[in-house]
């Protein structure tokens, strides 16, 4: 693990936007070279804890601190449909920087060439998901925030997922931090994962 | 009819690139679900610009307070509009477009009265509702030909940063961006608008802005740019046709007209469209 932080929550409190207290004295670091997975039940505020991490809600008391500003944020998909019928190849390219090689985007391991021209009206909620997450990593963060991310995947995809992810993290610089179910990690055999529990640290 | 053609030759290339440029603008708003905030701000737009004809058109005989005097207003009320409308938006517990529809039956009733308190402009509100294309002056038509172009280049080129930001407020559910981009669409909109709103008037903006990409929408074949450039051959191509037919039929009204055309082309666009996906 390397010694660097790239995140550091002391004696972090939150809440709701009308001031109801959700997690009181959360004190954590994480490393590079690991995956946070932050669980809980509805309400507990693992959402919340994220809009906190990307500076878009100011905590009750403590300190929130990224110390990347290299950092990936997907929010939880909500399955809308867009006005303009874009294809999953248009989603990747409007997002990534100009002349960027679709051969990239295939490199990434979760869609084919074949998924690429699907319209993203008409993909299904995986393969929306895959193709968010494909363009967040090709701009190369060192901290991947993920929302939630293997909500509409499959079993076989959210493997793939969390294979990717631990390859992500391997090389000790880069880190993860995805809230999910509490048994996702539980069913599959993935290295380098530390648990956070907000139901233990209820205001 | 060849003198008919010279005389109108630089309004028909002026309103074709405007026609061209509010589809290409209209698939961003489409595309961020502000088609009936649009209408609300054009609204104000147009309050604003009835109240700049009542105070300064029969005020002032010169031109830059005369012209310049209504877009003033029409652009603050347009940005008031705008924020209202905002705000509306971010408490609304409901959907947003009940809001909007009752703002703008409130601004419709306003234009209305500022017609009764100036009743010199009443032959103006008719104009600038229904507009009339042929009745452009030179020096309407060449701005019009020059933020025409203007913004049917910033449109096009910048296609993939634009819609990026439409993306995100659209799907990821992120605010309106306080980037560059989204700040600069904010206010390019805003000013577009109220200049549309001066010399072309409500029913050509609103159509071409959305009649276009609603149409195009349905058609099978997904692809950005290939939306993007169908909805402006569609501006141009209706506009262009449409104004000419006007001008050869001389009982059409122009931008009904347009409208009738730029309906039936976008119809068949989006059908050849659908051909090509099936073949």
């Amino acid at each position: 693990m390397s010694a660097d932080l790239l995140l550091k929550l002391n004696d972090l409190s939150y809440g709701t936007p009308n001031g109801r207290p959700l997690v009181k004295g959360l004190s954590l670091g994480l490393g590079g070279g690991q995956i946070l997975a932050v669980t809980g039940p509805n309400g507990t505020g693992k959402s919340t804890l994220l809009q906190v991490l990307m500076a878009a809600r100011a905590p009750l008391s403590g300190s929130a601190k990224v110390t990347t500003t290299s950092v990936g944020y997907l929010a939880q998909l909500q399955n809308r449909e867009f006005h303009i019928p874009m294809t999953l190849a248009d989603v990747i390219t409007i997002h990534c920087r100009k002349g960027l090689n679709l051969a990239e985007a295939l490199d990434v391991g979760l869609l084919t060439r074949t998924d690429l021209e699907l319209a993203w009206n008409t993909a299904s909620g995986g393969e929306r998901q895959r193709t968010l997450l494909t363009q967040i990593l090709l701009s190369k963060p060192k901290l991947l925030i993920l929302d939630e991310p293997t909500n509409h995947l499959d079993s076989q995809s959210r493997l793939q997922l969390l294979q990717l992810l631990e390859r992500f993290v391997s090389d000790g610089s880069h880190s993860v931090i995805i809230v999910c179910h509490e048994k996702l990690f539980a069913e599959h055999s993935i290295r380098n994962v530390s648990m956070l529990d907000l139901s233990k640290y209820q205001g | 009819m060849q003198s008919l053609f010279s005389i109108y030759a630089v309004t028909i290339i002026a309103a074709t690139a405007l026609g061209a440029a509010l589809a290409a603008l209209g698939t961003q708003l489409a595309a961020r679900d502000r088609a009936m905030q649009t209408m609300c701000i054009s609204q104000g737009a147009m309050l604003g610009v009835l109240l700049g004809l009542g105070i300064f058109s029969y005020s002032s005989d010169i031109p830059a307070v005369s012209i310049g005097g209504p877009f003033v207003l029409g652009f603050i009320l347009a940005a008031t509009t705008s924020s209202v409308s905002e705000r509306l938006a971010a408490n609304a517990g409901s959907s947003n477009n009940t809001h909007f529809a009752a703002l703008f039956a409130v601004l419709l009733a306003c234009g209305y009265l500022i017609s009764a308190l100036f009743p010199l402009i009443e032959s103006h509100m008719s104009q600038k509702y229904f507009g009339d294309l042929a009745t452009l002056s030179r020096g309407e038509s060449l701005a019009a030909m020059v933020i025409g172009f203007m913004l049917l280049a910033i449109s096009l080129l910048f296609r993939g940063e634009l819609t990026r930001d439409s993306f995100a407020i659209s799907i990821l559910g992120t605010p309106q961006p306080a980037t560059r981009w989204g700040n600069l669409f904010a206010f390019g909109s805003l000013l577009v608008i109220c200049f549309c709103i001066q010399t072309v008037g409500f029913l050509f903006t609103i159509s071409c802005l959305f009649i276009p990409t609603s149409i195009m929408s349905f058609g099978a074949k997904a692809g950005l740019r290939r939306h993007i450039l169908f909805c402006t051959m569609i501006g141009a191509i209706s506009t262009a046709m449409g104004f000419v037919l006007s001008l050869i039929f001389s009982h059409l009204p122009t931008v009904p007209t347009i409208i009738a055309t730029m309906t039936l082309t976008a119809a068949i666009f989006s059908n050849l469209g659908k051909h090509n996906a099936k073949s």
